[in-house]
């Protein structure tokens, strides 16, 4: 008797199926094992980095009651900087009056007197009354004024108000602005202090 | 419709067991897929995020450990050892007792008279302000420089108006002194006027200055937070810090008793009596 298997071409199919099968599974194992190792490894890296995280937060905490226990110590030299830093500014200001008066004491000689300041320090106008004992030298004062380099030094120089008073003294009113658009090449205020 | 039944689970049976290896892999797909998305997805997400928190971290500390250090090195700074002369320079009240104190002092030894003085403190200020560090971890706040509250202003001044009296060298002194007394003080209006006396035969040239000063004195309230950088002194500061090492010494010191030099009460406070 022939045997006739009628099912041989469909077992050949299920078996090459079975094969393919067997590579799909393969490949999906790897890549699922691959991404379990991932999932892992991150896992850890999590926790690792918490735990980091946790230990950094401690310390911040414990550094930060540190310094508040040093609270009156940080609060007495933030005064202290504050202080000299607005007495720096102070000093920045009047150097600019004092450098102007030694100037111009300086530009005029010995006959003239600076015998009149008012100075604004927040406005940075300083007048100065210039006396001089007779109208030779108040001219030779204006004369110097007019010097091109006296212009460029103070660029916003005024002469107002000249009087001649009972004992035959001149003065005039010498009004000097400072500031960022008054800005002198005499006024080095480092040097003043 | 049993027989349908039977026919159903006759194919899956035979699916399962012909096709074992693909099924596995379809679910073993899945499985992956749902680990890329909800678990190492999530994963490298929360790293990230622990992570940047780590730095945030890491930052804050070694910000807060440099103060720690700094607020060590203050301890033994040179400068701030001499604070008192800062405060005494800008003090953080009204100075009017050490200002008349201290011009006082130097008309003495300049050796000028002092013919009038005229002075209008207003309100004796208190030295409150000076401790009224607050502490702030808001995160709105600038964390790496200490805020200060810009309605305030940073200094007050004290008017002063004095007529000095004396030679013209005495006057010069004066004048050449008085920017360089505690409290901090600046001539604003100055003027000068001449006059001349015969003595026997001798021309005598007196002098006789108009002065309005002004004094500082320190108003402003400073707020920082805990890891807030501290400032450090610059190098212009360092060199005013320099010159008020120079400014004459006061010897002004702070009333601390009541004497009852026949001291009236003025208060008329009942029960109370001057020891």
């Amino acid at each position: 008797m022939i045997e006739i298997n009628f099912l041989s071409q469909q077992n050949k199919k299920i078996t090459s199926q079975q094969k393919s099968d067997r590579v799909y599974f393969l490949y999906a194992f790897v890549a699922c094992a691959i991404c379990t190792t991932i999932l892992v490894l991150t896992l850890a890296v999590s926790l690792y980095l918490n735990f980091r995280l946790k230990r950094v937060q401690a310390q911040v905490v414990s550094a930060k009651q540190q310094i508040d226990s040093e609270r009156s110590l940080e609060a007495n030299y933030l005064f202290f900087i504050n202080k000299l830093t607005i007495i720096r500014e102070l000093f920045d200001q009047r150097a600019e009056k004092q450098i102007a008066i030694t100037f111009f004491t300086d530009l005029f000689g010995p006959d003239v007197k600076i015998s009149g300041i008012n100075y604004n320090m927040e406005t940075g106008i300083l007048s100065l009354l210039v006396t001089s004992p007779h109208i030779f030298i108040t001219e030779h004062a204006f004369e110097v004024l007019e010097k091109p380099e006296v212009k460029e030094q103070f660029t916003s120089l005024t002469k107002t108000n000249l009087i001649r008073n009972g004992e035959g003294e001149y003065s005039f009113t010498l009004t000097i602005t400072f500031g960022e658009e008054f800005e002198s090449e005499a006024l080095i205020i480092e040097e003043e202090y | 419709m049993p027989l349908v039944d039977t026919k159903q689970n006759l194919n899956l049976k035979l699916l399962v067991n012909s096709r074992k290896k693909l099924l596995l892999a379809i679910l073993l797909v899945w499985a992956t897929v749902f680990m890329i998305f909800f678990g190492i997805k999530k994963q490298i997400e929360s790293i990230f995020e622990i992570n940047h928190k780590l730095d945030i971290e890491k930052e804050q500390f070694q910000r807060v450990t440099m103060k720690l250090n700094e607020l060590k090195q203050i301890k033994i700074s040179d400068q701030f050892k001499q604070k008192e002369k800062v405060d005494e320079v800008l003090p953080s009240h009204k100075p009017v007792l050490e200002l008349l104190f201290n011009i006082q002092q130097i008309a003495q030894s300049s050796q000028a008279s002092i013919v009038s003085l005229f002075i209008n403190p207003g309100k004796i200020a208190t030295e409150s302000a000076e401790l009224d560090l607050i502490e702030t971890q808001t995160s709105s706040l600038k964390k790496d420089q200490p805020t200060v509250t810009p309605r305030q202003k940073k200094f007050d001044s004290l008017q002063m108006e004095l007529v000095v009296r004396g030679t013209p060298d005495q006057v010069d002194s004066f004048l050449n002194t008085i920017e360089r007394i505690t409290p901090f003080t600046s001539i604003v209006e100055l003027s000068i006027r001449d006059s001349k006396s015969k003595i026997t035969d001798t021309e005598i040239t007196r002098q006789e200055a108009t002065i309005v000063l002004n004094t500082y004195h320190y108003t402003q309230v400073i707020s920082t937070s805990v890891d807030s950088a501290l400032p450090t002194v610059g190098e212009k500061e360092l060199r005013a810090f320099n010159t008020i090492l120079d400014f004459a010494p006061s010897e002004y010191k702070l009333p601390s008793e009541i004497r009852n030099a026949n001291i009236e009460d003025f208060f008329n406070i009942e029960g109370f009596k001057f020891n």
